[in-house]
């Protein structure tokens, strides 16, 4: 083969080839350049990947069922709104407190009735206790037992064992005054109001006890709201320029100082609200006091609306200090105050310390502040699921409550809204239930309204919120108190199909001292369940003061150990038998099983 | 069969060739038209006129790499920055535009409104004839957008309540009108109208579907509102503007909201590294520095805050996330303290202000 003989045409064909084929290739190298530089900058990515809405809530059978209908309880708490006078005062609405008044081992209800308007007259409306004879059966016992006379308009609710003498005594507060009732042996309440020197005569809304000085007797934190009367009664409007008469905001009003009550240990009380130099700027609608710093006594925190929450601990010599700012509980993330109204504590996330949860107003986040211990707490709304949360809710009655007794507190909040013709929130709201789950290794509230059970669907103006074992099965239930609308009972029955145990205590101080700022934790196969005795919390209202731990399926109950408030003793409990309401007295060894 | 010898192949090849050769040159002159920005000076102007500052600024900028003398394009980028709100850098284009010789009045015109646009409203009123006489000459919206501004920082109701009112009444196109609602809608976000606000910024949405300053505004509501609904806003938003340092911004908020602060930090890392240094980013560090608060990581958080701080001393949102980061720390309590007094300095002059 010779290149030299190669027929001359072919030999010309190679050129003209050449300069098409390089032109053909700079022509597509320059139109894939044009395409890649023109390709859309706001094309979107591939594979688009869409924005999560969450996990999907499991099914199963609803955790609550409304026992309401055929309990014998028809309690409507009234406001006095048919006077069309749009007071501040019937915004405030009314509480339910869970006490074994006749110590039968089951727990009672009380509910405060609130109030209607004869003219300026403020008329106050009955307040009820219902006996609860078991199997969800309740009977009014109120005129047998002499609470049938509380003429003021009432809203709130607190349980105390004030003069030591092992049975409950009731304290209602509201417009104008409060009352402590005696109980005298289980049998009658005798009103101790006056003698017991609780000479209020300001608005009051929730209160709480505790003993802040070490005496053994509780002491008394009465929030106070605005000051508002009759004759400093604005007309106020809703939003916008044809908007009708409303409900004036607490802004329209001075905040009334709260009130502490030192109990003389005689069956008296001392107003020391100016010796301790509470703070007069807030206008106050929850309280809750525990153990927040580990020191065995008790603080007190207290939800203000329209104002930042005041956080008081107790320091040497029962000389209290604020400090809701430099601890990182005042307000929100932006330095804001918020309305706050219900609040409670719990170990939410298996620190052993007590996080602090807060209801709050209408367009706002509520605030949950988780406890890191040194006296500060970090905002963490958004980091435990709470941002996820419509912000339409105007929420009052709240508690950390173990539904489903896995041994994590979830939470329960109830809603309704202020006003009466409010602009972009409903007048009534649906309650809403998180439950407390584990998520990217930190603990997560997820809104598992889906298992709550029918109640969790229906809009109501919800108000006092309390939560206890009433038919002692060890699953925590519920009661609402309603503005203007039934009380609902709902009977926890998250038991079904689930295989979680429970252990009850009931703690006993010694001599019947008064135990809140105690710190209980039991050590199970899984962990430490750490639980804190309370006084006051949710709102207006009074829960059960017995523990609940929620075992899971853990298959060991291990030491119970209780840190006594004010005391330096630990007390250890072992082989407490799970499924039981156990007695633990101070000092004593030996736990007794409780009926 | 033809062979190249033929005079039809040559013709053939000839056409081919002078196709190809016209192909090449129209694609040469695309790039150095586009490697040169005229492109640029075009989409931006487009972008600045359906109210995408977001994108007219990018392009603009690339113009003015390439022209950086055209005073007519750092007019435009002027005043495109001024509506991003990013004052400082509309009056350094301002300047440049000057240095290089152009309009001195429309300069004056320009920092006249940006007053406005910061708050200072004492020259209002002349502004207000302004619209009212030329409510559809060219540099009638220019204006009322500065009003719209100045009167939204001031919380100056009325005024805004008068330029929705008007603008509602004289810009009838589809975008025209779906902005409109998202002015009243943002008038009524401050007056805590959050409901009505949304529901405007819906209709703006229904208005407009595609227009993304309605989904914009409509998806940032809703994260502070009802956070639940707005994936599927906030995902058009990501599927039409992924490289929207805003869309970006939102998306991280909504990881944050949902209790996702890992996701959010990831995102406004990239959005935060992307971005020129200004008084726009300060929103984004310093919800950057909460996302690391979340997380516990407060030193973290601390740089991200001293960032903020020191382009925006006095950003009632730098001092609270300071203090807030602070009353963590046992032994920084004092300069939590500092914190949260400047704080009440702050809202003392606020209200002050307010009063005024």
């Amino acid at each position: 083969m010779s290149v030299g003989n190669q027929p001359a045409s072919q030999h010309s064909l190679g050129w003209p080839l050449l300069v098409v084929g390089t032109l053909l290739v700079l022509g597509l190298g320059a139109v894939a350049y044009w395409a890649a530089t023109r390709r859309s900058g706001d094309a979107a990515p591939d594979p688009f990947d869409p924005l999560s809405t969450g996990q999907q809530v499991p099914d199963g059978p609803p955790w609550f069922r409304d026992k309401t209908s055929a309990s014998g309880i028809e309690f409507i708490h009234v406001n006095g709104q048919e006077a069309g006078h749009y007071a501040i005062l019937e915004s405030l609405g009314g509480g339910v407190a869970m006490i074994d008044y006749d110590g039968d081992g089951l727990l009672d209800l009380f509910f405060t009735g609130g109030g209607t308007f004869d003219g300026p007259n403020i008329r106050g409306r009955p307040c009820k206790l219902y006996k609860n004879l078991g199997n969800w059966q309740f009977r009014d016992v109120t005129a047998e037992v002499g609470l049938d006379k509380i003429d003021f308009y009432s809203h709130g609710v607190a349980v105390v064992d004030y003069d030591r003498d092992g049975r409950p005594d009731l304290l209602v507060t509201g417009y104008g005054q409060v009352a402590l009732f005696r109980n005298d042996a289980g049998k009658r309440f005798i009103d101790v109001t006056t003698k017991a020197g609780l000479l209020e005569k300001s608005w009051s809304s929730s209160a709480g006890f505790a003993d802040l000085t070490g005496s053994g007797f509780p002491d008394l934190y009465i929030c106070n709201y605005v000051d508002w009367s009759f004759k400093n009664h604005p007309v106020c409007r809703g939003k916008g320029p044809q908007a009708e008469r409303d409900i004036c905001s607490p802004q329209q009003f001075k905040p009334l100082i709260h009130a502490l009550y030192r109990n003389n240990r005689d069956g008296t009380f001392r107003d020391v609200t100016r010796e301790q130099k509470l703070r007069d700027d807030g206008c106050g609608l929850g309280v809750v006091m525990a153990d927040f710093t580990g020191d065995r006594r008790p603080g007190i925190y207290v939800a203000n609306d329209a104002a930042f929450n005041h956080f008081y601990l107790v320091r040497s010599g029962g000389k209290l200090e604020e400090k809701a700012l430099l601890a990182g509980v005042a307000g929100d993330e932006t330095g804001h105050y918020n309305g706050s109204m219900g609040v409670d504590v719990a170990d939410y996330d298996g620190s052993g310390r007590a996080s602090i949860f807060v209801a709050n107003f209408q367009d706002e986040l509520h605030a949950l502040y988780r406890n890191l211990g040194q006296e500060h707490f970090a905002y963490q709304s958004k980091t435990a699921g709470l941002g996820a949360l419509s912000r339409q809710f105007v929420t009052f009655g709240t508690s950390f409550i173990d539904v489903d007794n896995d041994g994590w507190e979830d939470l329960i909040m109830v809603s309704g809204h202020v006003l009466y013709k409010p602009v972009g929130s409903p007048v009534k709201q649906v309650p809403v239930i998180m439950r407390n789950i584990p998520f990217q290794g930190r603990r997560f509230f997820r809104d598992y309204a889906k298992r709550g059970g029918p109640f969790f669907s229906i809009p109501d103006m919800g108000r006092g919120l309390a939560v206890g074992d009433l038919d002692n099965d060890g699953w925590p239930d519920v009661v609402v108190c309603n503005t203007n609308s039934p009380a609902i009972l709902l009977r926890n029955e998250a038991a079904q199909g689930n295989p979680a145990r429970w252990l009850g205590v009931k703690l006993v101080g010694k001599e019947n001292r008064d135990v809140v700022g105690s710190t209980l934790t039991l050590k199970t196969d899984t962990g430490t369940l750490t639980r804190f005795t309370k006084g006051g919390g949710s709102y207006l209202s009074a829960s059960d003061q017995r523990i609940l731990f929620g075992l899971g399926t853990s298959a060991k109950v291990g030491r119970l150990s209780v840190k006594w408030s004010w005391s330096d003793t630990e007390q250890h409990f072992d082989n407490l038998e799970a499924g039981s309401y156990w007695e633990l007295r101070e000092g004593e060894p030996a736990a007794k099983r409780s009926p | 069969m033809l062979k190249l010898r033929d005079k039809p192949m040559r013709l053939l090849l000839a056409l081919v060739a002078a196709a190809l050769f016209l192909v090449i040159g129209m694609l040469v002159y695309e790039l150095v038209l586009d490697e040169s920005g005229l492109r640029h000076y075009d989409l931006g102007g487009q972008a600045f006129e359906i109210y995408d500052y977001e994108t007219a600024s990018r392009h603009l900028d690339k113009y003015l790499s390439f022209h950086p003398q055209d005073t007519a394009a750092r007019l435009l980028a002027a005043q495109t920055s001024r509506r991003l709100d990013d004052l400082e850098e509309a009056e350094r284009h301002l300047k440049l535009a000057e240095k290089y010789g152009g309009a001195a009045r429309e300069f004056e015109t320009e920092r006249q409104l940006a007053t406005i646009q910061a708050g200072d409203l004492r020259d209002i009123d002349r502004w207000r004839r302004f619209c009212e006489e030329q409510p559809d000459g060219p540099a009638f919206v220019n204006a009322i957008l500065a009003i719209l501004e100045g009167s939204y920082r001031t919380r100056n109701l009325v005024v805004v309540e008068w330029a929705v009112e008007l603008w509602l009444k004289r810009r009838t196109g589809k975008i025209d009108r779906a902005q409109g609602l998202i002015f009243r809608g943002r008038a009524r976000l401050p007056a805590e109208d959050s409901s009505q606000a949304m529901e405007d910024f819906r209709r703006a949405v229904e208005l407009a579907p595609d227009y993304h300053g309605a989904r914009t505004w409509l998806v940032s509501a809703l994260l502070l509102y009802e956070p639940k609904e707005a994936p599927p806003h906030l995902d058009w938003l990501r599927r039409h503007r992924p490289k929207d340092r805003l869309v970006k911004f939102l998306t991280a908020r909504y990881h944050r909201s949902v209790g996702e602060p890992e996701l959010a930090a990831i995102l406004l890392d990239e959005a935060l590294a992307a971005m020129p240094d200004g008084l726009n980013k300060v929103p984004m560090i310093i919800e950057r520095a909460k996302i690391a608060m979340d997380l516990d990581r407060l030193q973290e958080a601390e740089r991200w805050l001293n960032e903020a701080k020191s382009l925006a001393p006095s950003h009632r949102d730098v001092n609270a996330t300071f203090a807030a980061c602070l009353v963590r720390q046992p032994s920084r309590l004092e300069e939590a303290r500092r914190y949260q007094e400047k704080i009440r300095e702050l809202d003392a002059a606020m209200v002050d202000s307010g009063h005024k």
